[in-house]
């Protein structure tokens, strides 16, 4: 079965860097000097009739002095099941060329045209050291790192904490630093190069390509009363290199009848394009959050508005309430609500003539969902129980993503839901010793 | 007879309050001649876990040469602070401040603070924090002070 | 311009001195459950399947707040 790499998958280790840094100590929670603090997790993730994930991760902590530690932490993520492709449907069965070039599939008539050549596994490791500077100022250093069958990303952060006030104001700077390599099987496409029939010469133009991802932090942490604190952050994010989707297509339709034009009849071959996107991404995003005690319940609430140079802006509002049951046992509702704008590039398909010419890298096109107009929903609930020396978790959680369906349509596309919802359902275990 | 008994009777009275007080008096000067290692520590503080077998250690090897270490409590919760006291013992003396009033009055910064005061009761040395690293330095200015 | 008004308000922030608690009084704050980011790993794998979804990503912080010793 031949591989297809999923670079998006993979993009959020590099970014991740900065997130990956460990957070302050706590007393209870703490692990003694010289001992290991484990923390496990792992996550099961299906989309109805689409792709599953199975991730897990192991994470130990360990204290030098009180004012210094390491942390380490290793991650699998084990990826299969088909995703959209970025064709249209049609009420005529499709063909496409897998990645390779080697074989192809096929589509049934009215459905999402999927591509299931979707296995992959993906191990990513983290390592950060944070140590105290001086009284009021700490340091903590990170590096990962996460490699697939043909994707490798490297990545270095650096995050100063500095606390004012007796501590109840932190300033916190974070800078990141990562660079990915793409090397997927059959090469790169030629931005907006038309998919051949398989077995024959597809449109590629170099084996292999990079990124890389510039990331800056500044946060302040302020300390309302006894129970209560938030933080807001500004964080800014530079992309250069290879954005672009490889595997992910365009449609070219008759501008009157909406059919997929045919490209190789004797193999019922859709007329499809790679897709291109630009080779530069700048985003901004503004963070804040809430927490707060409530006789033992715990309150946490943020919102997060984030905008960038493809013309995506979005806000992300997060909701969950910790409701302490026993000493021992607390129960986590859990909501979220996403909403984003569509790239100014998104294209939901061409209109036979009008696509821009192979090769054409200065303009740009998609017509992947995941940078269009959507509104997602996330609604979950955890249960967890918790010891001096061991703790655990369980949660499960339902996330819909709702894609804005393009109001003029041709001909038979009218019938037909470019965009369906994506529905999903996510269950999380987590154990800590 | 009755105001003999109603005086005796308002001292119970006013004693019994003393033992329930939110927050214990502290008389340095009954210590005097002796070194004070003053220290103020809570349940919820991790580095505070890490300085209790140092105490031990102190306690053990100076008390009788003059080394008085008293450990103030800064816990909301009493039960909180016994829950902290069984896991981590204290060989040395320990009274409880649930109001943090002797907290303010020594202006504590961060959590754990000490406070060394010498023989003749001045206060010598402040320190915030517990660092296995700073610990050394500090056994040995105590012991500097013990030989005077 | 959303920066600077940003900026600003940081710095008024830091100027409210009627914020905070004293030293000695961050028991509920030093809670694991209080910290920022309560949850790292879950919050790492919420990260990852949100970013693979959609075109947003991280912006969360971290430092400050938790028991404040040392």
């Amino acid at each position: 079965m031949k591989k297809h790499k999923k670079i998006t998958m993979a993009l959020a280790v590099a970014t991740s860097s900065l997130m990956s840094v460990t957070p302050d100590v706590h007393a209870e929670e703490s692990a003694d000097i010289g001992d290991w603090d484990i923390d496990a997790a792992v996550l099961y993730y299906t989309e109805s009739d689409r792709v599953s994930a199975f991730e897990p991760v192991i994470s130990a902590k360990k204290q030098i002095d009180t004012d210094e530690s390491i942390s380490l932490k290793l991650t699998l993520d084990s990826l299969t099941g088909p995703s959209a492709n970025g064709a249209v449907p049609s009420i005529n069965p499709q063909t496409f060329t897998r990645p390779s070039g080697n074989n192809g599939y096929t589509t049934s008539a009215n459905e999402t045209p999927l591509d299931d050549t979707f296995k992959d596994t993906r191990i990513a490791f983290n390592a950060s050291w944070e140590q105290a500077l001086t009284r009021m100022t700490r340091l903590t250093l990170g590096g990962n790192i996460s490699n697939e069958y043909d994707y490798l990303s490297l990545g270095l952060s650096a995050v100063v904490a500095h606390d004012i006030n007796q501590r109840n104001t932190t300033f916190t700077t974070g800078v990141s630093f990562a660079n990915d390599t793409i090397e997927p099987e059959g090469g790169l496409p030629t931005a907006f190069g038309v998919m051949q029939p398989s077995g024959t010469l597809q449109p590629r133009q170099t084996d292999s390509d990079d990124k890389t991802i510039f990331d800056v932090l500044f946060g302040v942490t302020q300390i309302i009363d006894k129970d209560s604190l938030f933080q807001v952050n500004y964080s800014y994010s530079q992309a250069d290199g290879y954005l672009t989707d490889p595997f992910k297509v365009i449609s070219v339709v008759d501008g009157v009848i909406g059919l997929p034009i045919i490209e190789d009849a004797t193999t019922n071959l859709s007329q499809v394009v790679y897709e291109n996107r630009p080779d530069s991404r700048a985003k901004h995003s503004v963070f804040t959050q809430y927490k707060r005690n409530i006789i033992g319940d715990v309150l946490d609430v943020s919102y997060r508005y984030m905008f960038d140079d493809w013309d995506i802006n979005s806000h992300t509002l997060d909701f969950r309430y910790r409701l302490k049951t026993s000493e021992t046992t607390f129960w986590q509702p859990h909501l979220r609500y996403y909403q984003q704008s569509e790239a100014d590039f998104f294209r939901p398909y061409f209109i036979s003539g009008q696509h821009p010419g192979e090769g054409t890298d200065n303009v740009y096109a998609t017509s992947d969902y995941r940078l269009g107009e959507m509104t997602t929903y996330t609604v979950g609930l955890e249960y967890g129980e918790k010891y001096h020396d061991h703790g655990w978790s369980i949660s499960g959680e339902f996330y819909l993503q709702s894609i804005s369906e393009p109001t003029k349509k041709v001909g038979q596309l009218v019938q037909q839901e470019l965009y369906p919802d994506v529905d999903a359902f996510m269950l999380r275990f987590s154990y800590d010793f | 007879m009755f105001r003999t008994i109603s005086l005796i009777g308002f001292m119970f009275f006013f004693s019994l309050t003393n033992c329930y007080a939110q927050s214990e008096n502290l008389n340095l000067d009954q210590y005097k001649g002796q070194v004070i290692y003053l220290d103020f520590w809570a349940s919820w503080c991790a580095p505070c876990r890490q300085s209790f077998p140092w105490m031990n250690q102190l306690h053990k090897e100076y008390t009788d040469k003059g080394l008085v270490i008293v450990a103030v409590n800064l816990d909301e919760q009493r039960n909180e602070a016994a829950h902290f006291l069984k896991t981590n013992p204290a060989n040395f003396k320990v009274i409880y401040d649930q109001d943090g009033k002797l907290a303010e009055k020594y202006k504590v910064q961060g959590m754990p603070s000490s406070y060394v005061f010498d023989r003749a009761g001045q206060l010598i040395k402040t320190h915030v924090g517990f660092k296995n690293k700073d610990a050394v330095e500090m056994h040995n200015f105590i012991v500097s002070l013990l030989n005077k | 311009m959303k920066l600077i008004i940003f900026i600003l308000s940081l710095t008024s922030i830091t100027a409210c001195s009627e914020l905070g608690v004293k030293p000695w009084e961050r028991n509920v704050l030093a809670k694991p459950e209080m910290s920022l980011d309560s949850t790292p790993l879950t919050s790492a794998l919420d990260d990852h399947t949100y970013f693979s979804k959609e075109a947003s990503s991280g912006g969360r912080g971290f430092g400050g707040g938790g028991c404040g010793c040392n």
